[in-house]
C-alpha cells in the first residue's frame, strides 16, 4: 500500500517524511520535488517512474504526497489523502507551513496512528483526540468557534477503545443545556449557456450539512419530500444505508460536530435563478458589451454578494462603462471586470454598457472566456425539500433549516 | 539541523528511553526506527528495553514496541518477537490487537518460513472469525497483503465465508469496510445464485459518501455479474449513476473515475450508457481532468450526438489554453476520420476554424487534414483552403504534415511544384523528421509531375546527399536517387515503392485486447485504471489477475433484463425493484440530449427595470486592489 508519506511546502522542501515500508530510499523526496513541485507542465496527482508512484493532493500552498511501490487501490489512497487533510484542519483549525513545523511531532503521531503497515485505518478526530491530544494552545481558541449558548457540559468520560458495542463516530456521554440541530441544504449550481441560450450543462450538486448540538445517543429520521427528483444520493457513514433502500427514510446517529449528511445530484433545474443577455461586438481597437440581466427568482427573495465577472484576453488601455445600479471594477491581476451588487433582489433588471480601449492588435483575437456569476440566494433550486425530521428523544429540540442555492460554475458564452 | 547531525545523539536518546512519559517514548521509537541500521551495536543495546515494554507497558506502549520491534531489520529483533505478538494477539485491548496482527505481515517480510512454521499464518485465518469487526478487517489486509506477494498463497473463500463477510460490511467502518469488499474478490460464486445473493449484500454501498468504498462496491458487483446469467436493468442503472455522482468529488478522485469511466466505455460500451454532457468541461477544471474529459467525448460521439459535441469542441478549440485548444482540434479530426457519416460536418467545422486565422489552431488543423485526406477523397474543397493558409506553417510537426499533403495530392493541386519548393527552401536547416518527410514529398511530387518536379528533386536530392550530416537523411537521399535513375530499367517501381497504395487509416487504437480489459476491471480503482495498461507492465511484480473459472460463469452481460434506454440518459436514479417500469416513463427522458433546454423557458417579465444612469465617471482608472472574492478567484491568472 503506503510505503511513505511527505509534506512538502511549496519550494519543493520536506517538512515531514515518514517511511512506513521498505522499498523507498530517503532522497525520493528529491525526485518528487524536480519531477512534480518545481515542474510547472506536470501537475497530474499520479506519477508514476519505473515501478514507483507518487501521488499527491494540494491545499494551502503544501503537498501532502505518498510514496507506493505496487498496482495499489488509488481510490483508498486519495480518500485516505483527503480525510487526513481534513483530520488536520479538524485539529489545527488552520493548516499551513507554519502549523505543520509548530506541530510537528502532533502530525508525525497522527501519520503513525492512521497508517499501519501502511494501510489506512479509520481516521476519526474524536477518537484520535484521546490517544493524540489536540495541542492546547489550540483548544482555547477553538472556543471562539463555539456559539456561547451551546456550551457543551463537559463530556469527560474517555472514550473506550476496547468497548465494541460503542459508535464509532460518537462518543458516550454528551450532554447540552440546550439540544439543537442544524440543516443546511446547500445547492451547487453547475450552468453552462451557449451564445443561443441553449442550456449546455444545467444540474445541481446537493449537499444538506448538519450541525448537532444533541444529547446522548440520538436516534434521527428524516424524509425527502419527492425523492424522485433527485439522484445519486451519497450518504455520510452514519446513516442505515439498508433503511433508506427499504423505506426511503434517512435514519442516523449523528456525530457530535458539524457534518455533511448527504450530497445528491439534480439533473433538471426547476427555476433558473438569472437571464443573461449579452451583446458583444468587436472592432480594431475597441471592444463593447451591453448586457441585461434579470433575477428570475421571486420578489422577496435577495441574492447577496452578486457578481458578474467578465474576464477579457485582450491588453486594455481605459474603458468607459454606463450602468443601472451596482459598482464596478476592473481587476487587473486576474483581467476581469466586475460588477457587484451586494443585494440583488428578485425580478429586477439591471444593464450595462462597457467599452473597452484596447491595444490595437494584428492578429485577431477570437478567444471569449465565459462570463460567469457569483452570488448566494437563500433558496432552493432543485425543489427538493424535506418531510419531517425526527429526533427520537425525550427532550425538546430546536430545529433549523435553511436552503441556500449558489454556483458552483455558471458560465455565459456570447 | 540536518538529518544526518542527529544521529551523534544516539546515547543520550537510550539514555531517555525508559522514560514514562508517552509522549517522549514515542519520540525515542521513532529515533530508533530511523537511525537503526547507521548505529546497530547500539540499536542492539535497546533490545531489552523493548522487551521490558511489552512485557509491562500500557497497551499504546505495547502496541508501539511490537511495530517497532518487526520493523527493525535486525534479526535478533524479530526472533524475539515471536512471543510478545503471540500474547498480544490475544490481548484484551483492539488497538494492541490490531497492532499484533499488522506485525505478522512485516515479519512475512523478513522471513515468510518462520511465520509459516510458528503458526501465525494459520492464527491469522482463525482470526477472519474473531467477534470484532476490527480485527477481522485487520487479519484481512494481513492476509490480502502476503496473497499480493507470495507465489503459493491463495485465498478463496465459498459462499458461506463470503456472506459471512458480506453480513459484517454494515457495522464496519470505511477503511474496514474496503478490505472486505476486496477480500470478497477472492470468492468465485459456483451458481448464478451465489453471486446474486452477494450483489443483494453489498449494493446499498453504491451510495456511500467515500469514494472508495463505492468504486470497490463497483468493482465487486461487475465481478460478481460475470457469473449472473441474466442481469436486472436497474442494476446497471444504478452502477452508472453511482460513478457520475462521483464526479462532484475533489479534482484528483473525479481524475480517477473518468479514467475508470473509460475503462467501461472501452469494455462495455453495451452495456454501461453515459451521456456525453456529463464529461463537458468546465473553465476551472484542471488540465488533467479537461484531458481525460476530452477522450471520453471522442469515445462517447455518435451520429446522434455529433452536433452537441463538435459545438462543444468547437468553443474548447479556441479556448485560451493552447493545449487544451490544440487537443480539441485534434479530437474534432480524429472523429471525422472516425464517424465517417460525420466527417463533412467535421470538415467543415475545421475549415471554419481554420478561416480565424489562430496561430496554433491552424498548425494542428494542418496536423488533422492529413488523416482526413488520407482516409476520404472527398474533401477536395478542403484542399485548396488548407493549402492557403501554407505560408503560416511553421511548427515541425504541421510542417511535415503540410509537406506530406503536398506531395501526395500533387496531381489535384495547381503549382504544386512551386508551393513545395517554398516549403523546403530551408531543407538544411530543418528538423530530421521534416527533412525525411521533404524527401518523400518532392520524390512523389517528381512521379507525379516529372516535368514540374524535375528542378526541385534534383535540388532536394543534392543537398540531402552531400550537404546533410545526418546518415538517415544521406541513406534515403541516395536511395530515392538510384530509384530514380534505375527508372528506365524497372519503370513503375519507383511509383509502388514511393506513391503506391497507402494502408487504410483505421481507429484501430482505441481498443484494448478483452484480455487486458478483464484484467483490469478486476482492478478498477486502481493505479493500472488511470494508465489502461496491463498491470504486469506498470508493476512487474504485480500478479496478474484474471476472472476465475466456474460453472456460473456466463455471458450475463448480453443479457440485461429491462430495456436499456439508449437514446436516454441513464443516470437518472436507479428506483428498486417494484417502480422500475414507472421511473422509466418520468425521468429518464428529461435529461437526455435530444431536448435541450433553453434559457427562454424559465423567463419571466421583471417587475423593475433599472435604467442606465448617465453618469459622469465615464473614464475610470484602473484599479489594483484585489476584493477578496478576486483572491479566492485568482486560480484564474490564466489570463495574463
Amino acid at each position: 500500500m503506503i510505503n511513505a508519506l511527505f509534506i512538502f511546502n511549496e519550494r519543493g522542501d520536506v517538512l515531514i517524511s515518514k517511511f512506513l515500508k521498505e522499498g523507498v530510499k530517503r532522497n525520493i523526496s528529491d525526485v518528487f520535488k524536480i519531477q512534480v513541485v518545481l515542474n510547472v507542465e506536470n501537475k497530474s496527482p499520479v506519477l508514476t517512474l519505473g515501478s514507483t508512484t507518487f501521488i499527491h493532493i494540494r491545499f494551502n500552498h503544501l503537498y501532502l504526497m505518498v510514496v507506493t511501490r505496487s498496482n495499489t487501490d488509488l481510490s483508498n489512497i486519495l480518500e485516505y489523502l483527503f480525510n487526513f487533510k481534513s483530520l488536520l484542519f479538524q485539529y489545527f483549525i488552520e493548516v499551513d507551513e507554519d502549523i505543520v513545523k509548530d506541530y510537528f511531532t502532533t502530525i508525525y503521531d497522527l501519520i503513525d496512528e492512521t497508517l499501519q503497515y501502511g494501510y489506512p485505518q479509520s481516521i476519526n478526530f474524536n477518537q484520535l483526540k484521546e490517544i493524540i491530544p489536540q495541542p492546547n494552545e489550540l483548544l482555547s481558541s477553538k472556543s471562539i468557534f463555539r456559539k456561547p449558548n451551546t456550551q457543551q457540559v463537559q463530556s469527560s468520560k474517555i472514550f473506550d477503545q476496547t468497548n465494541n458495542d460503542s459508535i464509532p463516530w460518537r462518543s458516550k456521554g454528551i450532554k447540552y443545556k440546550k439540544n439543537e440541530i442544524y440543516l443546511d441544504v446547500i445547492e451547487n449550481l453547475n450552468i453552462l449557456i451557449s451564445s443561443n441560450g441553449t442550456l449546455l450543462r444545467s444540474f445541481i450538486n446537493g449537499l444538506i450539512l448538519v450541525d448537532v448540538k444533541l444529547s446522548g445517543i440520538p436516534q434521527c429520521e428524516m424524509m425527502i419530500h419527492d425523492i424522485s427528483i433527485v439522484q445519486d444520493l451519497k450518504f455520510h457513514k452514519c446513516v442505515e444505508l439498508n433503511k433508506f433502500d427499504r423505506d426511503n427514510i434517512v435514519q442516523f446517529i449523528p456525530p457530535d460536530s458539524e457534518f455533511q449528511l448527504l450530497t445528491y445530484k439534480c439533473q433538471q433545474i426547476s427555476k433558473l435563478p438569472f437571464n443573461v443577455t449579452i451583446d458583444f461586438e468587436e472592432l480594431s481597437n475597441e471592444i463593447k458589451f451591453d448586457i441585461k440581466i434579470k433575477s428570475l427568482y421571486g420578489r422577496n427573495s435577495i441574492a447577496n454578494d452578486f457578481v458578474l465577472n467578465i474576464p477579457i484576453v485582450h491588453n486594455l488601455i481605459d474603458y468607459k462603462v454606463l450602468k443601472s445600479g451596482g459598482s464596478f471594477e476592473f481587476v487587473k491581476d486576474i483581467k476581469t471586470f466586475k460588477w457587484n451588487f451586494s443585494q440583488f433582489q428578485g425580478l429586477t433588471e439591471n444593464s450595462l454598457n462597457l467599452t473597452i480601449k484596447t491595444i490595437k492588435s494584428t492578429q485577431l483575437i477570437l478567444q471569449k472566456p465565459s462570463i460567469y456569476l457569483d452570488f448566494e440566494i437563500l433558496s432552493n433550486s432543485s425543489g427538493l425539500s424535506l418531510n419531517y425530521l425526527k429526533v427520537k428523544e425525550n427532550y425538546k429540540v430546536i430545529k433549523w433549516i435553511r436552503y441556500i442555492t449558489k454556483p458552483q460554475s455558471y458560465e455565459i458564452r456570447y | 539541523m540536518e538529518g544526518h547531525d542527529m544521529i551523534n545523539v544516539y546515547p543520550q536518546v537510550i539514555e531517555m528511553f525508559n522514560t514514562d512519559d508517552l509522549e517522549a517514548k514515542r519520540m525515542c521509537y521513532y529515533f530508533i526506527g530511523t537511525y537503526a541500521l547507521s548505529k546497530p551495536d547500539l540499536t542492539l543495546s535497546t533490545l531489552p528495553i523493548i522487551i521490558n515494554d511489552l512485557n509491562t507497558g500500557s497497551p499504546q506502549v505495547v502496541a508501539l514496541a511490537l511495530k517497532n520491534i518487526t520493523s527493525i531489520p535486525i534479526r535478533e529483533f524479530f526472533k524475539e518477537s515471536i512471543r510478545p505478538i503471540r500474547k498480544s494477539l490475544k490481548s484484551e485491548n483492539i488497538s494492541v490487537r490490531k497492532a499484533a496482527i499488522f506485525t505478522i505481515a512485516r515479519l512475512w517480510e523478513r522471513d515468510p518460513k518462520m511465520v509459516n512454521d510458528e503458526g501465525l499464518m494459520a492464527t491469522l485465518y482463525d482470526l477472519i472469525e474473531d467477534k470484532s469487526t476490527n480485527i477481522v478487517a485487520a487479519a484481512l489486509t494481513v492476509l490480502l497483503d502476503i496473497q499480493d506477494k507470495s507465489s503459493d498463497l491463495k485465498l478463496s473463500f465459498n459462499k458461506g465465508q463470503a456472506v459471512y463477510l458480506a453480513d459484517l460490511l454494515g457495522n464496519a467502518d470505511d477503511w474496514d469496510q474496503l478490505t472486505i469488499l476486496n477480500s470478497l474478490m477472492n470468492f468465485t460464486p459456483q451458481t448464478h445464485d451465489e453471486s446474486y445473493t452477494l450483489i443483494d449484500k453489498v449494493i446499498s454501498l453504491l451510495h456511500h459518501e467515500n469514494s472508495s468504498v463505492v468504486l470497490n462496491t463497483f468493482k465487486l458487483m461487475l465481478y460478481l455479474l460475470n457469473y449472473a446469467s441474466e442481469i436486472e436493468e436497474y442494476i446497471i442503472r444504478k452502477m452508472t449513476s453511482s460513478l457520475t455522482s462521483l464526479l462532484s468529488k475533489p479534482d484528483e478522485i473525479r481524475f480517477l473515475v473518468l479514467r475508470n469511466v473509460i475503462l467501461l466505455i472501452l469494455s462495455k460500451p453495451k452495456v454501461f450508457h453515459f451521456d456525453v454532457s456529463l464529461f463537458f468541461c468546465a473553465f476551472d477544471d484542471p488540465i488533467f481532468v479537461k484531458d481525460t474529459k476530452l477522450e471520453i467525448i471522442y469515445l462517447l460521439a455518435n451520429e446522434s450526438n455529433l452536433s452537441i459535441v463538435l459545438q462543444e469542441l468547437a468553443e474548447y478549440s479556441i479556448d485560451v489554453d493552447v493545449q487544451m485548444s490544440k487537443k480539441a482540434v485534434r479530437a474534432i479530426g480524429n472523429l471525422a476520420v472516425k464517424l465517417e457519416a460525420a466527417s463533412k460536418t467535421c470538415v467543415d467545422t475545421l475549415l471554419d476554424l481554420a478561416s480565424n486565422d489562430i496561430y496554433y489552431v491552424n498548425q494542428e488543423i494542418v496536423i488533422v487534414f492529413k488523416n482526413i485526406f488520407r482516409r476520404y477523397n472527398q474533401f477536395d474543397y478542403a484542399l485548396s483552403k488548407i493549402i492557403s493558409h501554407a505560408d503560416k506553417i511553421e511548427e515541425p510537426d504541421s510542417r511535415s504534415a503540410l509537406i506530406w499533403i503536398i506531395g501526395h495530392f500533387a496531381r489535384k493541386i495547381p503549382k504544386a511544384e512551386s508551393l513545395l519548393a517554398d516549403l523546403v527552401s530551408g531543407f538544411g536547416e530543418d528538423p530530421l523528421d521534416v527533412q525525411l518527410c521533404s524527401l518523400t514529398s518532392v520524390v512523389k511530387l517528381f512521379i507525379q509531375k516529372p516535368e514540374e518536379g524535375q528542378d526541385v528533386v534534383l535540388e532536394i536530392l543534392k543537398k540531402a546527399t552531400e550537404e546533410v550530416d545526418n546518415p538517415d537523411v544521406r541513406e534515403r537521399g541516395f536511395f530515392y536517387w538510384r530509384l530514380l535513375s534505375a527508372q528506365a530499367k524497372f519503370p513503375g517501381t519507383a511509383k509502388d515503392i514511393v506513391d503506391g497504395e497507402v494502408p487504410l487509416i483505421s481507429n484501430e487504437n482505441e481498443q484494448l485486447d478483452p484480455i487486458i480489459l478483464e484484467e483490469l476491471e478486476l482492478n478498477i480503482g486502481s493505479l493500472a485504471s488511470v494508465y489502461l495498461k496491463p498491470v504486469g507492465q506498470v508493476f512487474r511484480l504485480s500478479k496478474r489477475k484474471l476472472l476465475p473459472q466456474s460453472p456460473a460463469k456466463s455471458n450475463g452481460f448480453s443479457n440485461i433484463v429491462g430495456s436499456l434506454h439508449s437514446t436516454s440518459s441513464s443516470f437518472a436514479e436507479a428506483r428498486p425493484r417494484a417502480d422500475t417500469i414507472n421511473s422509466n416513463n418520468t425521468s429518464t427522458s428529461e435529461s437526455g440530449i435530444s431536448d435541450q433546454r433553453r434559457v427562454d423557458e424559465f423567463d419571466v417579465p421583471a417587475i423593475q427595470v433599472n435604467p442606465i444612469k448617465k453618469q459622469s465617471n465615464l473614464s475610470r482608472r484602473v484599479t489594483t486592489s484585489k476584493s477578496s472574492l478576486s483572491r479566492k478567484l485568482s486560480i484564474r491568472n490564466v489570463f495574463h
